[in-house]
């Protein structure tokens, strides 16, 4: 009996595997009834100017997004992303690119015939979820605030007592033992980068509305978040970290006289810390969306084949999926406590003070 | 590829949204949040060592107790020790009184017996002398026939007498 199923289980994967390349070869094919993979996984990752739900038949289902942008010629235009019909129609000499290099960007035409990104300020996907969460984190913590205001000595119950154990986490083991004594400065910006990434990671798990953007896993955002660190770092920096960045004690001159080399290097590295911090959080948190995405993709990858081989992968893809995201709600915790444990490193590293040894020195 | 390409529109909301969330939660939540922790925290602190205090507190209290009560115990024997050696004290005291006013009263009680006694002997040695006398009136008016017969009769009267006077 059991030797049978596992003859049938063999029989099925060398299917798959002949099927795979097959699958792919049909999608290239045919690629207006195909289902195509990379379209269906950059689709979900991408930033877009509608928020697509689902599509019912041919109707596509979405809610649509107020386009801003400023044509270089032509000035302002407001309006909202269904004139462009899901990315068919021609607007006001605006179109959605389909191009390699700008696809899903809204593009002008230009008279010559050309075609050149206006300025995009547009509320996009992301920019909306973004919106959604910080009324979300405005409302928690504004309303936390309240009633500890209120009551400043009763122990908090419910909700309010889970986020004050993030927030004792975040204060006790994060920010207080890598800072040391200059905390308080820096905390309310370490406790809202923390929650900002922990709710739209959280966020981005979510499949439906309000949930499903891929905000923290874009790259624009990590930029933004890291470039506040280095701000963070660099600006409130004491004299011995710039002294020990271009000065150097304890390293040989000739390291140093003729040619700065120590010097280059140390400050390479406050550029390197920042950009650590962005690609870190950015690649996490896009590699936890393909990830799920792709078991999804296969499901119809071999659907398309056959809807039986498409059913039996969906079993295991559906499972899969679980475990990626049970396993991404580990992560999306872990990058959040990381971009703060790092950042609080950062700013630490730059509160040193100077030696005793090395002050006999001078 | 787009995905590593940073849009502008994206960094621009993202500053303003980040910033103004990062100003709002610093200025209205945070200081709110963890300075009630940390009140909380003193507070709970403040009130362990009050706890601990008034434990100690506690504990010096039952010291003195102890120590009030030891010295109210040897006050007590003290005293008690008092008042046994008053007692045998009194008591012997008490019995030296006794005693003297008892030879007193018997030194008193000899004194006035022998003056009774004394008394009795004078009244019994008059009583013999005028007995003496009445006998030796009635002797004498019998015998005083012969001169010296009477002589001899009267002087040894005399020497009896003078041996009853001594």
């Amino acid at each position: 009996m059991s030797n049978r199923v596992i003859k049938n289980w063999q029989v099925i994967f060398l299917l798959l595997f002949i099927l795979i390349p097959s699958a792919f070869a049909n999608a290239n094919a045919e690629p207006e009834k195909k289902f195509d993979a990379g379209k269906f996984i950059f689709g979900h990752i991408r930033d877009d100017y509608s928020w697509h739900i689902t599509s019912v038949g041919e109707h596509e289902l979405s809610i649509p997004l107020p386009v801003i942008i400023k044509s270089q010629s032509r000035g302002w235009f407001v309006f909202m992303s269904t004139k462009f019909n899901h990315g068919k129609d021609v607007y006001l000499g605006f179109k959605i690119s389909q191009d390699k290099a700008h696809i899903g960007k809204i593009m002008e035409m230009l008279p010559d015939g050309s075609e050149v990104r206006p300025f995009d300020i547009s509320i996009t996907k992301n920019v909306f979820s973004l919106l959604i969460s910080v009324i979300i984190l405005c409302w928690i913590f504004l309303s936390m605030a309240k009633t500890y205001k209120a009551k400043p000595i009763s122990a908090p119950g419910g909700f309010r007592a889970a986020m004050e154990v993030l927030v004792l986490f975040i204060l006790d083991e994060v920010i207080k033992p890598c800072i040391g004594k200059d905390y308080a400065r820096y905390t309310p910006y370490l406790l809202t980068v923390f929650f900002f990434i922990l709710l739209n990671n959280v966020l981005g798990i979510i499949p439906i509305f309000p949930g499903g953007a891929n905000v923290t896993g874009n790259i624009a955002i990590t930029l933004v978040l890291a470039v506040c660190t280095f701000v963070m770092v660099n600006v409130f920096a004491t004299k011995e970290y710039w002294r020990e960045i271009f000065l150097v004690p304890g390293v040989p001159t000739w390291l140093k006289l003729p040619i700065p080399l120590m010097p280059m290097l140390e400050f390479m590295g406050i550029l390197t810390k920042p950009v650590a911090l962005m690609i870190r959080l950015f690649a996490n948190m896009l590699a936890g969306h393909m990830i799920t995405l792709v078991f999804m993709a296969l499901i119809f990858i071999f659907g398309s084949v056959s809807p039986f081989i498409g059913a039996g992968v969906g079993v295991f893809s559906v499972l899969f999926a679980i475990c990626m995201n049970v396993l991404e709600l580990l992560v999306i915790f872990i990058q959040a406590y990381v971009f703060t444990l790092l950042s609080a490193v950062f700013i630490g590293l730059s509160r040193v003070e100077p030696h005793h040894e090395e002050a006999h020195h001078h | 590829m787009e995905l590593f390409n940073p849009e502008t529109g994206l960094i621009i909301w993202m500053l303003i949204v980040f910033l103004s969330v990062l100003f709002v939660l610093g200025k209205y939540a945070w200081p709110a949040i963890t300075g009630a922790i940390a009140k909380r925290e003193q507070y709970i602190a403040n009130a362990i060592r009050v706890a601990d205090e008034a434990n100690e507190k506690l504990e010096r209290i039952k010291d003195e107790r102890n120590e009030i009560l030891g010295k109210a115990r040897e006050e007590q024997n003290n005293i008690l020790k008092e008042v046994q050696a008053l007692k045998e004290q009194l008591i012997e005291e008490a019995k030296t009184k006794a005693k003297i006013e008892a030879e007193k009263m018997i030194e008193d009680a000899r004194q006035s017996i022998n003056a009774e006694k004394e008394q009795a002997l004078k009244e019994v040695k008059n009583q013999v002398a005028r007995l003496s006398v009445d006998i030796a009136g009635r002797v004498l008016r019998k015998n005083l026939e012969g001169d010296e017969a009477q002589l001899e009769l009267v002087n040894k009267i005399f020497d009896e007498v003078k041996i009853l006077n001594n």
